[in-house]
């Protein structure tokens, strides 16, 4: 079968070559053609330069291009084209023809008149390359391959036919053979080129000879170890040599690559590892001198790593150890590695500027094929990280060397890799038993000064990665620090420990690196109202570690004087904000000041701390805000933000005083609230926060809306929670009434007491403040007060209202409030009063003499305001914006006069007694009401009251003879008679004595 | 003028950071961790449905219906109870006892028209009045409370229900379609009413007929504080909970939360005994085990108290 191959391939061989041989004779005949064809174009040239001697001098340039063709044939196409552009000028030439023409030949057929050509797509550039690739690698790569697929065709049937050792020599006379057309062909231009490809071919030949003398089973033939390593080595010395000698990448990492190849099919262990290691090490070194070999160095490093891992492989899937002793396979790893490392650190390669992308990706690649492969042979050692330590210094020192060679790229990669290898040298840090959170803030450590070292020399590229990785590590460890929470394990003090280190670092760093960013203009930008502000955004893990620490606080069962130290850093930031300004700082340290506020309220709140951990927490915060109101300028609002700080010291001292004192007695807290309304309401008026005091912009509005917001927490906490508080104090009196009466007095402090605040928002909520006093007073008294005894109180506050209304300008609409207190209490007399029941049979229990009571009161403000009802119409009364409707309230009341108030009145004492009596004597009550109406008509001269008097007593007397008497009470009834009798009579006598007083107000 | 002004201001303030400090000193002497001031909205409902109650209030004031009519349903009401079951010997005797009881609450009466009570052989310690002065009581709740007292406190608050016209107040329309022949438009009508908008005033009606009761019983010989002491006993039995605020539910809750009541009432008898040295009011803790009215059998000075005894 072998057999039938060889002939196949012979066959194949033999007729390649007659078709070859037949492609070169007619080669040769077309060019035997072409040189006649140029011979008698010479002499044709000779007679027309003798015959028209005038026109040819006339024309000198078309003598200059015949020169060019006689004097260098080879460059003919480029002579050509420039007589064709020549030609163009020149029409007495297109006269010329040859005399002697072939007709076959295609030469003087060339369209040499066209006026402008077209450049075809074999003219362009990328063909032209297509072409130059493909010639002058691509065929030799191949016809290579084909010759060693041939040879291994050879060595197939040689081991057929012959002996191991016989096949040994076939082969490597076969190499011989092809070494020695090398000679041959060598000598002769055109076929230089493929007389180098002849040479590696041999040098590989000569290799797979070697190694199937040593490893291949139908090859082998020595025994001997050493006489085998020698051959082995004769073979890759050889190739590589050749592959050295040949002078290109492409033979190099073709003969590198076959070494390789070789070597994996020998069996494997420590020697031929060492050989192979030598083989890239040789590899690598052939591109030094000013040699530029990155390709090569990609191929041979990659190689390398891919034999390394598949004898790895081969071995794990026996599962057998790998041979080669891991501190052997680490240093000639290395060797390999730093060698191809080292080969960039030549002065072929200084002085490029910009990024080499070839180069670049080249020490990339060695970069991560190194640390691959020695990842490959780690086994947990702690000396492992010892190891990378140490690389990350070296990879430190060679970027520094790189920037005195001026090697821009190399410079960035090795500032790179050493930080890549520094955060691996703290990945490996698990093995000292470290924890993950530990593990992500000493990275964050090392990202952060690896940023500081980098801003520096300050190289924009990798400023931008570091701070990218800088920004990464950070929320690596954020979520680690989220992780942590979610555990139910306490976490150890360190973890707290390690984030202070990272925050103090960050924080001594962080001024050096922003004055550089911006110095440089670099880092990211962000856009703010429009503005593009460049930021290394370094601000924003310095701004939360303070939260992130609270974070870790809160998992920390130690001490809780470890507090301290997240508020420490909180505070720290507030000092470096002042020391450098920036706008993202600013907004950082809002949220993170903000977060870190919102913790610590939480952990305040909650139920599981101790009193010492409130304590440390609210005093910290409280300090925070103070130092977050002093240190509070900023710089690109020209003005202090002083409303954070107020914020978080109204929020702590708000809860705290909630906190502190729920313990103690509920009702302290409101009380507490109430305090910190008076003081707010004080401290707005100190000059220290006044707005004419430009450091303090605003600060005094912000204080007092805060006072004024703990007076509304008040509020809401008193209808929520106090008012259900039943405890007495001093064992008499309930607690919530000192709640009540401290919160009008706060109230009425706001309305009246405090300096009006030159911020409209505040004074316009303050207006409403007097409805809002109403409002509380009256449902303290709903709740308060016995439902029997409410007609007088709101009787009381109708006088109440509108004498203090009278008083005081400020609070006139008190004038309207009365009237809506007067209809309200005379509401409640004619229909709640009399539905109140009390199981008590005291007259002062009773609900109709509390109605009895408020409907004397009532009568009385009747007559007072009627009497003041000049001085009400003159009154400009002073409404808040929104209430301003209430102004045609008054006109209304102006314009009904005493009309308004009378007759609700007797409406309501009807109603009054009609519910509250016995209705045998109601016909007596209600005409003794007409007759009091009657009255009231006398003495104030109104005829309306009389005629409503006289009509209503006229309906009573109807009651009476149709209701009353038919009752069975004749007692009631004659009570009841007589004394109706004797009020119309007395009437009667009233009016015709007074009656002049209806007619003169006529 | 000014300066009298600063002298105006400087006094309040003085005097409102005096009146904060005496209210510090004042909550500090009220150190009482029994009490559980969480939050609720119940009180704030019952204060607002104080506006819709009286506007109820008013309509049924406006309506030509009086307590007459009140008490001619509850004869009705009356008659169909009386036809429904029979009562065994217990409940006969608990029954009487519970109706000796009345007799001499209805001194405190304002409607025209008699108490009963009925009984409700069921275990859950409950009670409820109708209109027309029909109170009707379960044998649970006579299991529940522990003395004489505190039965009274509890016929008192059902009285105050009907005293206060709360019952009448839920079924004015059907009285009033009864006076005009169209009883089942009545019936909706108060339906509909009492559906919709009842329970935004029933915490207020409830808290009235609780005052209500509070004040039979400081009127009465019997001692104030069974009242918190009644509600006690339906808190063990009702096992009320819900601390969270809620202001759904506590919109919905159709009377005040117990730990309120019990609070309010505790302090009202100790207010109320503080100033009464000299008193003496009944329990009867062996009455109501005998069934036995106090106008009929007093037991003895171990069954009076002449101080606040904290429930």
């Amino acid at each position: 079968m072998n057999f039938l191959y060889f002939i196949g391939i012979l066959i194949f061989g033999k007729k390649l070559h007659s078709n070859l041989h037949r492609k070169i004779e007619s080669l040769n005949a077309d060019l035997a053609k072409m040189r006649v064809e140029l011979s008698s174009l010479k002499n044709n040239e000779t007679k027309s330069v003798t015959n028209q001697s005038a026109t040819i001098q006339s024309y000198q340039p078309a003598n200059q291009f015949i020169t060019s063709e006689k004097t260098d044939f080879s460059t003919q196409k480029t002579s050509s084209n420039r007589a064709l552009t020549e030609n163009i000028s020149m029409p007495p030439i297109q006269q010329y023809k040859a005399p002697i023409r072939h007709p076959t030949t295609t030469y003087p057929k060339r369209e040499y008149r066209k006026e402008t050509p077209k450049k075809s797509f074999r003219d362009s550039e990328f063909w032209k390359n297509l072409e130059v690739q493909f010639a002058g690698n691509v065929t030799g790569i191949v016809g290579t391959l084909a010759v060693v697929l041939g040879v291994i065709f050879l060595g197939v049937y040689a081991a057929i036919q012959l002996d191991p050792l016989g096949r040994f020599g076939v082969v490597c006379m076969f190499s011989l053979g092809l070494y020695a057309l090398y000679f041959f062909l060598s000598n002769k231009t055109f076929w230089k080129n493929i007389s180098l490809w002849v040479r590696s071919a041999s040098g590989v030949i000569f290799l797979v000879g070697c190694i199937g003398s040593v490893g291949i089973e139908s090859m082998k033939w020595v025994n001997d170890p050493w006489i085998g390593l020698a051959l082995l080595v004769s073979g890759l010395s050889a190739n590589l040599v050749l592959g050295f000698l040949n002078g290109g990448q492409i033979f190099a990492s073709i003969h590198v690559l076959f070494s390789l190849l070789a070597l994996s099919l020998v069996p494997v262990n420590e020697i031929t590892f060492s050989i192979a290691a030598l083989v890239a090490f040789v590899g690598i070194v052939m591109s030094f001198k000013d040699r530029q070999w990155d390709k090569h160095l990609i191929a041979t490093t990659l190689e390398f790593t891919a034999l390394h891992f598949y004898w790895i492989y081969s071995f794990k899937s026996n599962n057998q150890e790998f041979p080669i002793q891991s501190i052997h396979a680490i240093v000639l790893c290395l060797i390999v590695g730093a060698t191809g490392l080292i080969s960039h650190y030549r002065k072929t390669y200084s002085g490029a500027s910009g990024l080499q992308q070839i180069p670049f990706f080249a020490h990339v690649i060695t970069w991560a094929t190194l640390g691959l492969n020695l990842y490959a042979h780690s086994k947990g050692s702690v000396w492992s990280t010892v190891f990378l330590a140490l690389s990350v210094f070296l990879s430190f020192g060679m970027s520094i060397k790189a920037e005195r060679m001026s090697i821009q790229w190399l410079y960035i990669c090795d500032r790179l890799a050493s930080l890549l290898l520094a955060l691996l040298t703290v990945i490996s840090l698990k093995k000292f038993g470290l924890s993950g959170y530990e593990i992500s803030s000493i990275a964050a450590i090392v990202a952060t000064i690896f940023l500081r070292i980098v801003a520096q020399t300050f190289e924009k590229t990798i400023f931008k990665i570091s701070n990218s990785a800088f920004l990464f590590s950070y929320l690596v460890l954020a979520g680690h620090t989220f992780g942590l929470l979610g555990e139910s394990e306490q976490v150890a003090t360190s973890s707290l420990f390690m984030l202070l280190c990272s925050f103090l670092i960050l924080g001594f760093v962080f001024p050096y690196i922003q004055k550089k960013a911006e110095e440089n203009n670099q880092g990211f930008n962000f856009t703010f109202k429009q503005q593009s502000y460049p930021s290394t955004f370094v601000e924003i893990p310095l701004a939360l570690h303070g939260f992130f620490a609270l974070l870790l606080a809160t998992k920390i069962k130690d001490s809780e004087w470890i507090l301290v130290l997240p508020l420490a850093m909180t505070i720290y930031n507030f000092f470096l904000r002042e020391k450098l300004k920036g706008l993202l700082f600013d907004f950082s340290i809002l949220v993170g000041t903000g977060m870190t506020l919102a913790v610590a309220l939480a952990l305040i709140l909650g139920d599981s701390n101790s009193l010492i951990s409130d304590t440390i927490l609210t005093v910290g915060m409280l300090v925070v805000g103070i130092l977050s109101f002093k240190l509070s300028w900023s710089e690109h609002f020209k003005q202090k933000i002083t409303w954070f700080g107020v914020s978080i010291i109204w929020l702590v001292l708000m809860v705290a005083s909630y906190v502190f004192t729920k313990n103690i007695s509920p009702a302290l807290t409101g009380i507490i609230w109430l305090l910190i309304s008076l003081c707010a309401g004080e401290l707005k008026d100190r000059e220290k926060f006044c707005s004419s005091n430009g450091a303090h912009e605003k600060s005094d509005v912000f204080i007092g809306l805060f006072g004024i917001a703990s007076l509304f927490a008040f509020l809401a906490r008193f209808f929520l929670v106090d008012i259900s508080n039943e405890v007495l104090a001093f064992g008499m009196i309930r607690i919530r009434l000192f709640s009540e009466f401290l919160g009008l007095g706060s109230i009425y402090y706001w309305l009246s007491i405090s300096k009006p605040s030159r911020s409209v928002v505040l004074k316009e909520i303050v207006d409403y403040f007097l409805e809002l006093f109403l409002v509380v007073a009256t449902a303290i008294i709903l709740f308060e007060v016995d439902s029997y005894l409410h007609p007088i109180l709101w009787a009381v506050g109708t006088f109440a209202c509108y004498f203090l209304g009278k008083k005081n300008h400020q609070f006139n609409r008190l004038l309207l409030y009365s009237y809506l207190f007067y209809f309200g209490s005379l509401f409640y007399v004619a229909f709640i009063s009399t539905t109140i029941a009390t199981p008590s049979v005291l007259l002062l229990d009773q609900a109709w003499l509390m109605g009895l009571i408020s409907v004397c009161i009532n009568t009385a403000f009747m007559v007072f305001a009627h009497r003041d009802r000049d001085s009400f119409a003159k009154s400009q009364l002073n409404l808040p914006k929104t209430v301003k409707g209430l102004s045609g309230f008054k006109s209304f009341i102006e314009k009904l006069e005493v009309k308004i108030l009378l007759y609700p009145l007797f409406t309501a004492i009807g109603f009054f007694l009609l519910w509250s009596f016995d209705k045998t004597v109601l016909s007596l009550f209600w005409v003794i009401e007409c007759f009091v109406l009657f009255l009231i008509s006398i003495l104030m001269r109104e005829p309306q009251f009389r005629i409503v008097s006289m009509v209503g007593i006229g309906l009573i007397f109807l009651r009476i003879v149709f209701y009353d008497l038919t009752g069975r009470d004749f007692f009631i009834k004659a009570v009841v008679f007589i004394s109706v009798g004797l009020i119309l009579i007395a009437m009667n006598t009233i009016y015709n004595k007074y009656k002049y007083r209806y007619e003169s107000k006529q | 003028m000014n300066q009298n002004n600063n002298r105006t201001r400087k006094f309040f303030i003085i005097l409102l950071f005096g009146f904060a400090g005496l209210s510090i000193v004042a909550a500090l002497t009220t150190i009482d961790l029994s009490q559980n001031n969480g939050v609720t909205f119940a009180p704030l409902f019952q204060l607002l449905g104080k506006a819709p109650q009286s506007l109820s209030r008013s309509v049924t004031k406006m309506l030509p219906i009086d307590s007459v009519d009140e008490g001619e349903l509850g004869k009705n009401l009356r008659s169909y109870d009386s036809s429904s079951r029979a009562l065994n010997t217990d409940e006969q005797k608990a029954l009487t006892y519970l109706n000796s009881i009345i007799k001499r609450l209805q001194r405190f009466k304002t409607k025209p028209f008699d108490y009963e009570l009925r009984l409700l052989s069921a275990d859950i310690p409950n009670a409820m009045a109708l209109p027309g002065g029909v109170i009707v009581v379960t044998m649970g709740l006579l299991k529940a409370v522990k003395s004489e007292s505190e039965l009274v406190a509890v016929i008192a608050h059902e009285m105050g229900h009907v005293e206060l016209s709360h019952c009448f107040d839920s079924v004015k329309y059907e009285i009033l379609s009864k006076k005009i022949t169209h009883n089942s438009l009545g019936a909706i009508a108060d339906f509909s009413r009492n559906l919709l908008i009842r329970h935004t005033f029933s915490k207020t009606q409830e808290d009235e007929a609780d005052n209500y009761g509070f004040q039979l019983l400081t009127n009465s010989e019997y001692d104030p504080a069974a009242m918190s002491k009644v509600f006690i006993r339906l808190k063990a039995s009702s096992h009320q909970t819900g601390n969270s605020p809620n202001p759904l539910r506590d919109y919905f809750l159709s009377h005040p939360p117990l730990d309120q009541r019990i609070a309010k009432f505790s302090t009202e008898a100790q207010v109320w005994w503080n100033g009464r040295s000299n008193e003496k009011r009944y329990i009867g803790i062996k009455n109501l085990e005998e069934k036995t009215d106090l106008s009929i059998k007093d037991f003895g000075e171990g069954e009076w108290t002449s101080t606040y005894i904290a429930p």
